[in-house]
């Protein structure tokens, strides 16, 4: 059997999948409680999910789950956990996201699944395919 | 690629270890651990999933304010960099 595509989700995703149900982001954390691909995290992308989460559940008027730490926890004991790398430049056009670029170098992830245009425009950064939840969901579909 | 991975046992684990051996048929103890951990791995995506249908129905069901999300995930990546 073939095994599951390695994947980093960038905070962004983790937000609006834990926030609203309707939408791609959700859609890939069923697609992962289904096993339909492993999630990697290390301790840096772990700290940004949990204080992105927290944010925006404190900020966002809009947010409607109460439950977010048990989906955090769930989330990070969903995601197998690897060393932090030393992070390079990457992103020029928003430096902030070189981390999470690394965490994907870090865990060789075929996919780095983010909302975040500066990402998306990167295409393949050290042959990690940054992809839109609805791309990501799209491909491993068609690879299924 | 298999890595090598020394643990410490005490004499009562490490008899529990080769009784398991030998009354599964397991050609070494190396494979009484990888089977053990397989089993727990099963368990736990069970558990998991289980965990995650509960939690299904949390959340918004309108539609997601994306820009807005972004910028909010943006300003904390952004404070965690310049920490």
């Amino acid at each position: 059997m073939q095994p599951k595509p390695r994947v980093i989700l960038d905070s962004s995703v983790v937000v609006s999948g834990i926030g609203w149900r309707g939408g791609d982001a959700r859609k890939v954390l069923t697609l992962l409680a289904a096993g339909g691909f492993q999630s990697f995290r290390t301790p840096w992308l772990t700290a940004e999910w949990v204080e992105t989460v927290q944010f925006v559940a404190e900020t966002e008027r809009r947010w409607k789950n109460s439950n977010w730490m048990n989906w955090l926890e769930w989330l990070k004991r969903s995601s197998k956990l690897a060393d932090d790398i030393p992070i390079k430049k990457t992103v020029k056009r928003d430096p902030t996201d070189d981390p999470v670029v690394m965490a994907a170098v870090a865990v060789r992830a075929a996919f780095l699944v983010t909302t975040d245009g500066d990402l998306l425009d990167l295409k393949k950064p050290y042959g990690v395919a940054c992809l839109s939840p609805r791309e990501f969901l799209a491909g491993i579909l068609r690879q299924d | 690629m298999p890595s090598t991975l020394n643990i410490s046992l005490t004499d009562e684990q490490k008899g529990w270890l080769n009784s398991r051996k030998e009354s599964g048929g397991f050609a070494s103890t190396s494979d009484v651990v990888r089977d053990l951990i397989r089993t727990e791995q099963e368990q736990e995506k069970q558990v998991l999933l289980n965990q995650f249908r509960k939690m299904e129905a949390d959340g918004s069901n309108e539609a997601e304010p994306a820009a807005e999300i972004l910028a909010l995930v943006k300003k904390i990546k952004k404070g965690r960099r310049a920490a």
